[in-house]
């Protein structure tokens, strides 16, 4: 055996465990160790001791505020009785009450549209088209009144770009939120159209009830572009003349 | 601590505690939730059909949820309301009918709580799993799963589900994809997905 | 075996100036040290040909996410599969068997018994083998679960379990025929995780397949398990290794008994709560969600203690790091434990949370925690236990140095990159008015440098690999000085 620790010597040759000195070669690193561990006994320092106590009841105060009486129907935050800033629930409703009809449609766009037609109004190059100075969106209002309670199927050319996509339709949403999201696209981002109102699209409903499929690019470049819904029964005349509708219907009413 | 009993009830003792609150109490409460049903007998949230539950087999299989998450947080939480990813925060009765649930832990891609009601042509659906880049934008990284369809020759007439993706090059003229019924069970599942509905819990306004 | 031995180059007078009991306490390591040799080497070796395989898939997953077309066409190779292999390779195929390796060495050596039932052990490495392959392969060919950390088939499962199963009766069979006297810290937390494992993944998998669970329970079932596999498994097996190693090298003992006790029992009270804080804002009664928060917050106790403990340990010693692989793997260890420890608290606190919940942030304390504290603790445990096993040292000092700085500087990369990425992701969702497009572009430079730390990282473990199996063929260095950072190279 070598003495030389530095040369790997052929250490593949049969052990014979009961010989030292092969003991002692094969075990060199047990036998150089040191004592296994062992507790020393620093005895726990006060400070850490109230550092920890402050941790403690800071945690029990979070949780006995933000646990919502540990019921199982309690979702939020809130409902165990901390307001959130700027007022509780009954703020909130009375707030609810007071949105101009822009201000609903601001609010059900962000709700309803954003996902494909973004905050920006802008939409997704090669996927949503944009809203932003668009024909579609700032001439009449009766096929953007279409598009909006019924979806589109099929390629459209928006701004000269061909878009193939579908975009569902959104008559499930009362005729506040309908008005609202035409008036509001109509007039954000720099578009200058005029408002829509409920009565107009309530009156529309009850022409349509027919038609529930998409409506495709051929049948939407029928109608005239700037072609509006009449005004709704009651509200002075439009100047626009009311034209022939695409869409199977009685007559509109007259103003 | 040099006793093997008292360190075993410890132990013991301190796991029961977690599991009881985590997974007891969790099931005690929500176990019973079912959908909720109006007076038409309509329930929400409402059962899936048999392909579109063969359809949340593939979404699992193929590990979707790693990169989209199924849950809108509240307001206070994020600003997946503000997104219009949703129109209401989900609730635990959303998920009644879901085994297992795949509410997400990453959002390398959108949440798809209401992808259905966001998107629901199957079309689209179709065009953007085999070829997302094509349909999204040249952002995506989404993973093409072009093994989920079988591109073939148009032979006399197209196949009923034949389609093509136009802007992508990969699938040359007279050719057309056909969905396989993974495919087709995967859309059916995503266009299912929608939580738009009221509920007593989580209203829409 | 009670012959003197004589050792050449004067160790004997070392040996009597520590005062041992010099006969009869080497030689009762000996023979533990023998008794545990196959099962231990067994494990290690698993071990590290999952961490091959595991960072390999981890690289592919990583390049996927920045080049989505990169192997786009084999449905194995989707991305939802191989991220979830990689997952499940690391975790119960390397770090989960280096564990077992490590603990069963540890626990032989502290029950100053030697190891009982091998048979037992090795068996359960069977199985564990045949377990995890089964399960890797059924993710590839497409019949994950989609439930993270518990993705393997069902038919995988039982498999597992046998196998966990006889880790825990191991476990305990060693703790009751330890030797009688004072029990050390690393034996409670070992004792505690080589029980607590199989209760976890018994459990989890009986109420997921045998009960008519449904709904949002079904991820309060999966997080609980998620986060105590890490809380109640690999987190008391590091601490282990690192409570034994630290004052074992420097040869002083642990700072404070009462400080280790506190640690243990908070840990175990406070970790094993901590699962829904991967669900805030989820669709959960709230006083889940916040329990979870609250506890999260209760882990400053637990990890601050740890922390001194270990650093009053260190306090003179830290001169060591720059001679003793083990020691600087281990402190390296050790430190991030406290650094990931205290990220993890601040990731549970809701107003941070809004931002990083859902992002890259999440993936980077995943890695700063498995990898750089559990891993790195792993390899210095490795650096100390094997040439005990095959009686030879480590052959190259330079192979230990690039193992290390690769392995470093590879996490830290990886941990900034996936940080600060994932912080700027989370802000631009945050803001309604930031497409989607947007945030996805921005985090393409983080997704490539996670993917350069990944060739650093991967490139340390073929290293440490190479290294292994040389030290399995016995091709290291005699004689009975160890291999430092500041041995010289052999000259062959």
């Amino acid at each position: 055996m070598s003495a030389d620790p530095n040369s790997p010597d052929s250490k593949k040759a049969d052990l014979d465990y009961s010989e030292p000195h092969d003991i002692a070669r094969l075990h060199a690193a047990v036998m150089r160790e040191k004592e296994d561990p062992k507790d020393g006994s620093e005895p726990l320092s006060l400070w850490l001791i109230c550092v920890f106590g402050f941790i403690l009841v800071s945690g029990g105060i979070y949780l006995g505020l933000f646990s919502g009486g540990f019921r199982s129907d309690a979702y939020s935050i809130y409902d165990g009785g901390v307001k959130p800033k700027g007022g509780g629930g009954a703020a909130q409703a009375e707030v609810k009450k007071e949105l101009t009809l822009v201000e609903i449609g601001e609010k059900a766009y962000k709700q309803n549209c954003v996902a494909c037609h973004q905050v920006t109004g802008l939409g997704v190059a090669g996927a949503f088209p944009p809203l932003v100075g668009s024909e579609w969106v700032v001439k009449g209002d009766r096929r953007l009144t279409k598009i909006l309670m019924n979806g589109i199927q099929g390629p459209l050319v928006v701004n000269g770009v061909t878009y193939n996509g579908a975009m569902p339709g959104w008559s499930a949403l009362d005729d506040k939120k309908i008005a609202g999201v035409i008036t509001y696209i109509r007039q954000a981002w720099g578009n200058q159209a005029g408002e829509v109102t409920p009565e107009q699209i309530a009156a529309y409903r009850a022409e349509n009830k027919g038609r529930t499929a998409p409506w495709t690019e051929p049948e939407l470049r029928a109608i005239p572009e700037d072609e509006n819904l009449p005004p709704a029964p009651g509200a002075p005349a439009a100047p626009a003349p009311a034209a022939p509708d695409a869409a199977p219907s009685a007559p509109a009413p007259a103003a | 601590m040099n006793s093997l009993p008292r360190l075993f009830i410890g132990i013991f003792v301190v796991f029961l505690f977690a599991w009881g609150g985590l997974v007891a109490m969790p099931y005690l409460q929500l176990g019973g939730l079912q959908p909720q049903v109006d007076e038409d007998g309509n329930q929400f949230p409402p059962q899936r059909d048999s392909l579109a539950e063969y359809g949340a087999e593939v979404y699992a299989a193929n590990g979707c949820m790693y990169c989209h998450s199924q849950q809108i947080r509240p307001e206070y939480a994020g600003s997946d309301l503000e997104r219009g990813w949703g129109a209401r925060r989900t609730v635990p009765r959303d998920y009644v009918n879901d085994r297992p649930v795949f509410l997400g832990t990453m959002r390398t891609g959108p949440d798809l709580t209401n992808i259905g009601k966001r998107q629901p042509s199957a079309l689209w659906h179709h065009q953007h799993l085999f070829a997302p880049r094509a349909m999204a934008g040249d952002w995506s990284i989404m993973p093409a799963y072009r093994f989920l369809y079988k591109v073939q020759k148009v032979k006399g007439t197209p196949h009923p589900d034949g389609f093509t993706v136009p802007g992508d090059p990969s699938v040359p003229e007279g050719y057309e994809i056909v969905p396989t019924k993974e495919a087709k069970a995967l859309v059916a599942y995503l266009i299912s997905l929608d939580r738009s509905y009221s509920l007593k819990e989580a209203p829409v306004d | 075996m009670s012959a003197t031995v004589e050792i050449p180059g004067g160790i004997a007078a070392n040996r009597a100036s520590s005062g041992l009991q010099v006969e009869g306490e080497v030689v009762q390591r000996v023979v533990v040290d023998r008794s545990c040799r196959l099962p231990v080497l067994f494990f290690f070796a698993a071990g590290l040909a999952w961490l091959l395989l595991g960072s390999l898939f981890g690289f592919i997953a990583s390049f996927k996410m920045h080049h989505p077309e990169f192997l786009a066409d084999w449905s194995w190779l989707t991305w939802g599969r191989v991220r979830v292999a990689h997952l499940n390779m690391v975790a119960y195929g390397w770090a989960s068997q280096a564990g077992i390796g490590v603990g069963i060495w540890l626990m032989s050596r502290l029950c100053r018994a030697p190891l009982r039932a091998p048979g037992l052990t090795l068996v359960a490495g069977l199985f564990w083998n045949l377990g995890v392959t089964i399960g890797v392969a059924g993710i590839l060919a497409g019949h994950s679960q989609s439930i993270e950390w518990l993705e393997f088939p069902k038919y995988a499962t039982p498999l597992l379990f046998v196998a966990y199963a006889l880790v825990g009766i191991w476990a305990v069979l060693m703790f009751v025929n330890r030797r009688p006297g004072h029990v050390y810290v690393s034996q409670w937390y070992l004792f505690a995780a080589f029980l607590w494992f199989p209760w976890l993944y018994g459990t989890a998998n009986v109420i997921m397949q045998a009960f008519p669970l449904k709904g949002v329970t079904y991820g309060a079932v999966n997080w609980w398990f998620a986060h105590n596999v890490l809380g109640l498994w690999f987190t008391p097996i590091g601490l282990a290794a690192a409570y034994y190693m630290i004052p074992k090298v420097i040869g002083r003992p642990v700072h404070s008994y009462y400080l280790s006790a506190l640690g243990f029992w908070s840990l175990a009270l406070f970790y094993s709560w901590n699962g829904m804080h991967h669900l805030i804002g989820g669709p959960f009664p709230i006083w889940l969600i916040t329990a979870s928060v609250v506890a999260s917050f209760m882990m400053l106790i637990p990890v601050l203690t740890v922390a001194i403990n270990h650093h009053m340990t260190m306090r003179g010693h830290f001169g060591r790091l720059a001679e003793s692989p083990t020691l600087r793997f281990t402190v390296f260890g050790a430190m991030i434990y406290t650094l990931v420890s205290l990220q993890g608290v601040s990731m549970a606190i809701p107003a941070w949370n809004k931002i990083t919940h859902f992002t890259h942030y999440t993936v980077g304390h995943a890695h700063l925690g498995m990898y750089g504290f559990f891993s790195m603790i792993m390899f210095g445990s490795m650096y100390y236990i094997v040439p005990r096993l095959v009686g030879c040292e480590w052959r190259s000092p330079t192979l230990i140095k690039w193992h290390f700085w690769l392995s470093a500087y590879g996490i830290i990369l990886m941990v900034l990159a996936l940080s600060v990425g994932g912080f700027l992701q989370g802000a631009y969702l945050l803001d309604p008015a930031t497409p989607f497009e947007y945030v996805v572009k921005s985090t393409m430079l983080f997704l490539q440098s996670r993917s350069v730390s990944g060739v650093a990282i991967a490139s340390a473990h073929l290293i440490f690999g190479f290294h292994f199996a040389l030290m399995l063929l016995r091709l290291g260095r005699t004689g009975g000085e160890a291999t430092t950072f500041l041995s010289r190279e052999v000259r062959s």
